[in-house]
């Protein structure tokens, strides 16, 4: 039976056409959108950044996007011959957008980095990025492919999908990563041997939609580290020598940690 | 005490949930969603823009993506032997989200470069692009770092932050970062006769990633650094191959700064 309230009570129909325009709302129905960035610092060894984050009041979408950190560069491992290097590769980005609930709550990680400066002839790979929750299964962006050296010669000198992801995989609606860089090619004087080598160059790669560049090379040298902070997401720089026989203690630097964007409305 | 108008008035409470139908609404009252990009001309030497813009009627939330305008280019300044030159870099990114209020204004300001064109063994850094208004403090992103040109050839080439690591959070945003300086190379040959000089590459700014920018040259007396550069990019150097010519090389600028409005 009707109550008093319930028969006091106006049903939408009885508003006439066009009559609510945005001054008939205390505040914009989309006051709620926000944008949410999740990282670690800015720095060779970052260990990225994990928490909780809650939905705000009135949220109902998200979009996620996420980077994996990027691979960690190789050490100049050089033993009886010209090196050829290859530098790491940029994390991978994937996305999703959602619907949600305010007061969901979600496990939020932006990717650190392996604290490892590696001596060895390869470097360690990007972690991933990563958000679990409401609406969301194994949603995660992979991080880059770790640098790598070798004597061999014959390697080609190409870039490579390391780790071939299809948009879709990950949990995510469109994922996609970056090459490996090319290994490098060098010079040599074959007259003392093939330990003399020269002109080394190497750019280990981005992010995809982050875009950013780094770069090394050497023309004689006993040895250079991988030393330089690289940006969010990108692969780490190679340590490299143009001899071989060296103390071999060239360490390779680690990748740009990963990144988390939550574009929420 | 309620007056006869108040009592009149209806509360969202005493209207059926679920009931008004779209056809109350007017149309756009809920879909003030907009981009607004702000930036000069894309040109070589660009000036940059920079306006005051006003808040639209029923927007409260802004999202600002501003890029810095990228270094200039190095000129060609060799004296008595090879030169090593590195690549200017592109531009910083900041972004900030913020409330506001219809009919605020906000001074924006897309930066542009330095209209020098060097003949000297440095360019000039980018400028700064900026918004300037309600719930904004110092919020900028600065200009890329400019290309430089030395004859030592102990230098090492490499690329990092040279000019400023940025951490996220500064300048006023919720998250910023830049990108590395441009890429050097170093020639071979010696003295006075070099070759290969390829290739310097100058670097994009983060978010707009365009790739491919370089220069070089295999034997030439003089190489500018002519070719328009894209938004927010690192210009290009003048280079030689040789040494003891007119110095006369001038070095490009670098592109301009851009500012991305997203406002609901």
């Amino acid at each position: 039976m009707a109550s008093y309230s319930s028969y006091k009570k106006i049903n939408g129909d009885q508003l006439a056409d066009n009559s609510l325009s945005a001054t008939s709302f205390s505040g914009s129905p989309n006051e709620t959108y926000g944008v949410k960035w999740f990282y670690g610092t800015n720095c060779r060894c970052s260990p990225g950044c994990c928490c909780n984050w809650q939905i705000p009041t009135n949220v109902e979408n998200m979009w996620i996007q996420a980077w994996g950190a990027g691979g960690n560069g190789t050490g100049a491992c050089s033993c009886n011959r010209c090196q050829h290097y290859q530098a790491a590769q940029g994390g991978y980005y994937n996305t999703k957008m959602i619907e949600t609930k305010a007061g969901c709550s979600y496990s939020v990680c932006a990717a650190g980095v392996y604290p490892c400066l590696s001596r060895e002839c390869y470097g360690c790979v990007g972690c991933s990025s990563y958000v679990n929750g409401y609406n969301l299964s194994n949603f995660c962006a992979i991080g880059g492919c770790r640098g790598n050296a070798n004597p061999s010669w014959s390697t080609a000198c190409s870039g490579a999908m390391c780790c071939c992801r299809a948009p879709g995989n990950n949990g995510g609606d469109f994922g996609i990563g970056n090459h490996t860089s090319a290994w490098s090619s060098s010079r040599h004087d074959t007259y003392r041997g093939w330990c003399h080598c020269y002109h080394y160059g190497h750019s280990p790669t981005s992010a995809p939609l982050i875009g950013t560049t780094a770069y090394q090379s050497i023309r004689n040298c006993w040895i250079r580290c991988g030393c330089w902070i690289v940006p969010y997401g990108h692969g780490g720089l190679n340590a490299m020598t143009t001899y071989c026989g060296s103390s071999c203690c060239g360490q390779g630097g680690t990748g740009g940690g990963g990144l988390v964007k939550i574009t929420y409305f | 005490m309620a007056s006869y108008s108040s009592y009149k008035q209806i509360v969202s409470e005493r209207i059926v949930d679920g009931s008004i139908p779209s056809s109350a609404v007017q149309a756009g009252t809920f879909s003030n969603w907009c981009v607004k990009w702000v930036r000069g001309n894309p040109g070589n030497r660009t000036e940059g823009c920079c306006c005051n813009w006003s808040v639209p009627t029923g927007v409260t939330r802004i999202t600002f993506d501003i890029w810095g305008a990228g270094g200039n280019g190095h000129g060609q300044c060799n004296c008595n032997r090879c030169g090593n030159w590195h690549a200017a870099g592109g531009g910083f990114y900041n972004t900030k989200t913020i409330s506001t209020t219809a009919g605020c204004s906000y001074s924006v300001c897309a930066g542009g470069v330095y209209r020098c064109c060097s003949r000297e063994c440095t360019g000039c850094h980018g400028c700064s692009s900026y918004v300037n208004g309600y719930n904004l403090s110092n919020f900028c992103a600065l200009g890329g770092t400019r290309g430089c040109y030395t004859n030592d050839w102990n230098d090492t080439c490499y690329t990092q932050m040279q000019r400023c690591c940025v951490q996220p959070g500064a300048w006023g945003g919720d998250f910023a970062m830049g990108n590395h300086d441009g890429a050097s190379y170093r020639a071979g040959g010696w003295n006075c006769h070099c070759f290969y000089n390829h290739k310097a590459t100058p670097t994009g700014a983060p978010f707009i990633g365009t790739l491919g920018v370089a220069y070089g040259t295999r034997q030439c007396w003089n190489r500018c650094g002519c070719w328009t550069v894209p938004y927010g990019h690192g210009g290009q150097g003048a280079i030689t191959s040789y040494c003891g010519s007119s110095c006369c090389g001038q070095g490009g600028t670098g592109g301009g700064g851009l500012v991305k409005i997203t406002y609901v």
